[in-house]
């Protein structure tokens, strides 16, 4: 399936108008390479040959490991994306967290007082935060904490004087830059998550057995806790796996607008480029990253449900 | 009381409407009180854009004219219609229309596409203006510039109306496009089943397993983006969720007697695909398709903000932002007039999309953003 994706995005980026040659001569604006350095270029990177040959050539050096040099950078694409995914798993997982945190929390807590006030706040709440897109309140955000009230760094993921600062302010520093670009990442979708658990949650409660649980005289808390939730959480396992291609788009908004240095600008970068070997690759590690994810949400539901088994 | 739209739906105590009515040709009469002179101009001009604001604008006004004023003839006889109406669909709308919040943004969103489509009419400035710039930019929101202006003293009010024009027809058209193709690649694959299912399944899986918004990325940078491309990238991007509730949906009803009845007195595949499955597998594709439009909405401003998708002379509320990051210093307002509008009308769509799925009784549907 990946290979199809690949395959995809190879022959769209190849039938699509524009040369990557031309972006290169505009990089070089005042001494402009003679039509000899051109040609050498197109020869290096395999761009004079017709894109059946550059397909099947490109597929070979990809399934041996090799997806080739960046047209801009003049090296290796792996080199490059191992240098930037460490940057955008942080930044995902930890809003997952986030998210997991205070989506499951709301969701609960707007489930357990039903039709109350504070259920009515909560709802309305996340649905205008599910509404707000994520890279305008980034920048009010910025506008807030960082330009007026300096509490927080404006972007990238450490200061200048990084260097300089002992172990501790090392650490503190990094976490500094992380608040705003995880708080936006993670609200939307623990928006959505405490949405959608609150529904789940609701139904579960209707159901016969918690009836009995509470005929039983167990205290509301052990029901609502170890019975109703249990239920509840399993779709939100599946949820978390189907949400992960929005949240790494959302990571490229993100990305962009906190000069953090991940998966998804190095992304914008090569598109601006059509630096086709970056392009490529960062695609498909977007997508890898998601089958992962979806593998992963699989795996976890097969544990934490029983009655799911793949045996046969 | 017939001369005054809205007056008769007011008297027989119809209030949402009848207000509606009245808000409405109130804005129109203030349109036409202001700008009687624009209109006449546009009317006689040969660009289309603005000649078509102006006849959209006399075509609103005969609109509203006509409806209550055939009301206010009709509302004598008003027993009679009222024991007519008892099919599922008035029952769906008796629901909706109890639901105020989801009422409320319904008006919001005809509002605001009226708005849009007179923005050249209602606009205070041209939106591509720039004169004496080091006078006019940079200045904060007044009565004379109500979003103040940017950096090149441009008026961000006018600029965030024709933006608004430009989201709200991506928004939909794109959606379109997205939902006929999803709902017909669904129905086709669902109806045969078999290896056709399995072969147009594996192809969706391979879409569904994108990053959405890598793959618009993608497409948009490649491609020149201009206002059309844009939508047709967004609409052929997006089917794939759609295709795959749709095909669930109809490979439950397949199963059903009347569609092995319309089978057996031998309709043949189309018809019974056309005439009987979509329909019935159609009420969660609206309420999907309206969540969908905020996605659109965002996708698209996403894209514009990235500086890939629309091109700063062309206002669209994305560039309109990213044109206020740059001057984040300078002006707050710049970036935070047009990320409220673009809030409010996502808002008003996610809202109506909860009022019409509690109002069409579907089951619970989940889609998160792009």
């Amino acid at each position: 399936m990946l290979l199809g994706i690949a395959s995809l995005v190879f022959f769209i980026i190849h039938i699509a108008p524009g040369d990557p040659l031309d972006m290169l001569i505009n990089q070089y604006q005042r001494n402009v390479p003679s039509p000899e350095t051109i040609e050498a270029f197109r020869i290096k990177y395999g761009l004079d040959q017709p894109i059946h040959i550059q397909y099947f050539k490109w597929l070979q050096n990809c399934l041996a490991g090799d997806l080739g040099e960046s047209f801009r950078y003049h090296r290796p694409v792996t080199t490059l994306i191992t240098e930037r995914i460490p940057f955008t798993i942080q930044l995902t997982f930890l809003a997952l967290l986030f998210d997991a945190l205070f989506g499951i929390l709301l969701g609960i807590i707007s489930a357990v007082k039903q039709y109350t006030l504070t259920d009515k706040i909560i709802s309305v709440g996340s649905l205008i935060i599910y509404s707000i897109p994520g890279f305008w309140l980034a920048l009010m955000l910025i506008l807030i904490f960082s330009v007026n009230l300096g509490w927080l760094p404006l972007s990238q993921t450490r200061s200048l004087d990084y260097d300089l600062l002992s172990g501790v302010d090392q650490f503190k520093d990094r976490l500094m830059h992380l608040i705003l670009p995880v708080f936006v990442l993670g609200i939307a979708s623990a928006a959505s998550t405490a949405r959608y658990l609150r529904s789940r949650l609701l139904e579960v409660l209707n159901e016969e057995f918690i009836l009995a649980a509470r005929a039983r005289g167990i205290k509301e808390k052990a029901v609502i806790f170890s019975h109703a939730l249990k239920n509840a959480l399993i779709p939100i396992i599946t949820i978390y796996g189907m949400s992960l291609p929005f949240l790494l788009g959302g990571s490229v908004l993100i990305e962009s607008i906190f000069s953090w240095p991940g998966m998804g600008s190095l992304a914008i970068e090569a598109v601006q480029n059509r630096d086709y070997p970056l392009i490529l690759a960062t695609t498909m590690m977007g997508a890898i990253l998601v089958v992962l994810g979806n593998l992963l949400a699989d795996i976890m539901y097969a544990i934490v449900d029983p009655r799911v088994s793949y045996d046969t | 009381m017939a001369l005054i739209p809205g007056a008769n739906h007011l008297r027989d105590h119809r209030l949402k409407r009848g207000g509606g009515l009245l808000t409405l040709a109130l804005l129109l009469g203030l349109i036409f009180f202001f700008k009687h002179t624009k209109i006449m101009e546009f009317l006689n001009s040969k660009d289309i854009g603005s000649w078509s604001a102006a006849f959209i604008f006399i075509v609103l006004c005969v609109v509203t004219y006509t409806y209550s004023f055939v009301y206010a003839i009709k509302s004598r006889s008003k027993k009679d219609a009222d024991s007519r109406r008892n099919g599922a669909l008035h029952y769906a709308y008796k629901r909706f229309s109890a639901n105020s919040l989801a009422t409320f943004s319904a008006y919001l969103i005809v509002l605001m596409f009226i708005v849009a489509f007179l923005a050249p009419i209602i606009a205070p400035y041209d939106p591509h203006l720039i004169n004496d710039v080091i006078n006019t930019r940079y200045l904060s929101p007044s009565f004379t510039h109500l979003f103040g202006t940017d950096s090149l003293g441009r008026d961000l009010f006018s600029r965030a109306l024709f933006g608004a024009r430009i989201s709200l027809s991506i928004g939909i058209l794109s959606v379109l496009i997205s939902m006929s193709l999803g709902t017909i690649y669904g129905a086709v694959a669902g109806y045969f089943g078999g290896v056709i299912d399995n072969i147009l399944m594996r192809f969706v899986d391979v879409i569904m397993a994108f990053p959405i918004f890598f793959l618009m990325l993608l497409l948009v940078g490649v491609f020149d983006a201009s206002i059309l491309m844009l939508i047709l990238i967004l609409g052929f991007t997006s089917w794939a969720g759609t295709a795959r509730y749709i095909r669930g949906e109809i490979l439950s009803l397949r199963e059903r007697e009347f569609i092995e009845s319309s089978r057996a007195i031998g309709l043949p595949a189309h018809l019974i695909i056309w005439h009987h499955l979509i329909p019935n597998a159609l009420s969660p594709v609206l309420v999907s398709a309206t969540l969908m439009v905020g996605g659109m909405i965002m996708a698209e401003a996403g894209l514009s903000f990235l500086g890939i998708g629309l091109r700063p002379p062309t206002p669209s509320w994305g560039n309109m932002i990213s044109e206020g990051q740059e001057a984040v210093f300078t002006g707050w307002w710049i970036a935070f007039f047009p990320g409220l509008l673009l809030t409010i009308t996502i808002l008003s769509f996610n809202l109506l999309a909860d009022g019409l799925r509690d109002a069409l009784d579907t089951k619970t549907l989940m889609r998160k953003y792009v």
